[in-house]
């Protein structure tokens, strides 16, 4: 096989899979995905969602996991529950899951590879993950990842899909190597335009679109787009992407390819399905950067996560003694401006003051807030938080509706009674 | 050159090791701790959720569970109506290339739309 015949998608991954055949380097072992059930469906709260899903999640621990939202089976589909997101890092054990395919491999580290290769790279390349650990300058970011379909089941009208609560998303201090620096050993040509990745999971049948993703080049080469290796100090947990997965940050989850077996630098852009029809939005809708290699006549990719935010220290309907504070604590996140400020108000959207900001961990993390004022007068309140970012960008108050339902970042409603 | 592709199919189902609900119409769902090689794992007394109403055009509703357990299908419920489930069940096919029958698409739209559609 020559570098100028890759083909793109599924024929590329099954190439990839035929090298590992053999070579003996990739051990495709089924993962046992069953969860044990511990608890019910009631305190997962947000009634938004469609009445099915919320009789349908329930609190399951996959292997290696807490306990978290079940979404789905199979593909795996686990949200994380709302009281993880108290701290400013996502714990590995509690961090959300969520696959397309339903066939995910059991990666036996040893005999793992990433190849590189593609038409726009002047040589093939292949590395161990000895070899990643050794040959490249270790780098680390501070990073949200969030699932492009996050609260898609608050839409309303509801649209069908994966009914995420506010849960498919976590923040984890990534290290690994930096793509750039795996590039510049296959050598990147100068026509190259995307840069392709692709992990190990396959689908149930051949007739499933392989999970594969594409990167615009100058993204790809950034120097905090890393191929991570491990998050938050240890080796990503089997359900985030062991042993490497792709960390691109500002971006939402769907380009953070799991498992990645494969990357392949081209001088056209990747057409297969995840790329040409899944993952877009109706053009003009939103602010967020443009994929221009990948824009269509009506939609494009999705990119950049919209700033928003989440109220984790009340629940709707809790009651507060009057005379107490109201405590207003949570996280607000963005595409990588980074977050100039929340606002928060306790009278529904009248008024609005200025919360504190926790430290700063990067433009791309999650940001903690707080507020605290005395409940004065009985009576039930709504709480509200919103999120601006250092570009001036706010969380809306209405849905920006979409057919896929991606980039819900309406500004929080929480009801609280002083009594 | 057809039935290669569902010999292969069939490999595929079987190495997938991830129970697998098929889609004989006189074979119950699968369940948890099931798998395609007929297997059983240590939860296989736990029942999985993957259960459909039994009503007509469930036979044909079970063939979603080749490729996704069946929970998608009660989360996704109850606000598709006919036109909503019809174009879900056609994405499912042209798109993802699930092996169902053309013939049975209207069956199977009018079955989620009765019990997982717009009350």
């Amino acid at each position: 096989m020559t570098r100028t015949d890759l083909p793109p998608g599924g024929q590329l991954r099954r190439q990839l899979l035929a090298i590992a055949a053999g070579t003996g380097a990739l051990a495709l072992k089924p993962l046992r995905l069953l969860a044990d059930p511990v608890g019910g469906t009631a305190q997962l709260g947000f009634t938004e969602l469609p009445g099915g899903a919320l009789a349908e999640q329930s609190l399951q621990a996959l292997p290696g996991k807490v306990p978290l939202i079940r979404k789905t089976a199979r593909p795996p589909n686990f949200e994380t529950p709302i009281e993880y997101f108290r701290t400013p890092i996502t714990r590995n054990d509690a961090f959300f899951v969520r696959w397309h395919l339903s066939s995910i491999p059991e990666v036996d580290a040893a005999s793992w590879a990433l190849t590189v290769g593609g038409e726009s790279v002047q040589r093939e390349q292949r590395f161990t993950l000895a070899q990643l650990r050794s040959d490249f300058e270790p780098a680390t970011v501070t990073a949200v990842c969030q699932c492009s379909g996050n609260r898609r089941g608050l839409f309303e009208p509801h649209v069908p899909g994966v009914q995420w609560g506010i849960g498919a998303m976590g923040n984890a201090v990534w290290r690994g190597v930096r793509v750039k620096d795996v590039l510049a050993r296959a050598g990147v040509k100068g026509d190259a335009v995307e840069v392709v990745f692709d992990g190990a999971d396959r689908g149930a049948l051949d007739s499933i679109p392989d999970f594969v993703k594409s990167l615009p080049v100058d993204i790809a080469l950034a120097p905090d787009t890393l191929i991570a290796l491990e998050m938050n100090g240890e080796p990503l947990p089997a359900m985030n992407g062991y042993p490497a997965r792709l960390v691109v940050p500002g971006w939402t989850g769907t380009y953070w390819v799991k498992s990645l077996v494969g990357i392949r630098v081209t001088p056209k852009p990747e057409g297969n399905f995840w790329m040409s029809t899944a993952y877009r939005l109706p053009r003009g809708k939103f602010r967020t950067v443009s994929f221009q290699s990948q824009v269509k006549e009506a939609n494009e990719p999705i990119t950049t996560m919209v700033v928003n935010s989440l109220i984790t220290s009340l629940q709707s309907g809790q009651r507060i003694d009057r005379g107490r504070p109201i405590d207003v604590r949570g996280i607000a996140w963005d595409g990588g401006s980074g977050i100039a400020r929340v606002d928060v108000s306790i009278d529904d959207g009248a008024s609005w003051r200025e919360a504190a900001l926790d430290p700063d961990l990067g433009r791309y993390s999650f940001r903690e807030f707080s507020f605290s004022v005395p409940a004065a007068e009985s009576g039930s309140r709504v709480v509200m938080a919103r999120a601006t970012n250092r570009a001036g960008e706010t969380q809306v108050e209405k849905l920006i509706h979409n057919p896929a339902g991606y980039h819900h970042n309406v500004i929080q409603r929480v009801r609280v009674d002083v009594a | 050159m057809r039935g290669n592709g569902i010999a292969r199919r069939a490999r595929r189902i079987a190495s997938c090791g991830i129970m697998l609900a098929m889609a004989a119409a006189t074979a119950p769902p699968a369940t948890a701790g099931e798998t395609a090689a007929g297997q059983t794992t240590p939860d296989a007394s736990r029942p999985e959720s993957d259960e459909l109403v039994n009503a007509p055009g469930h036979e044909r509703a079970v063939q979603c569970g080749a490729c996704h357990s069946l929970d998608y299908i009660r989360m996704n419920s109850r606000f598709l109506d006919l036109a909503g489930w019809t174009a879900v069940v056609n994405k499912m096919i042209n798109v993802y290339g699930a092996p169902i029958a053309k013939t049975d698409v209207d069956a199977i739209a009018r079955y989620l739309t009765e019990h997982y559609g717009q009350p």
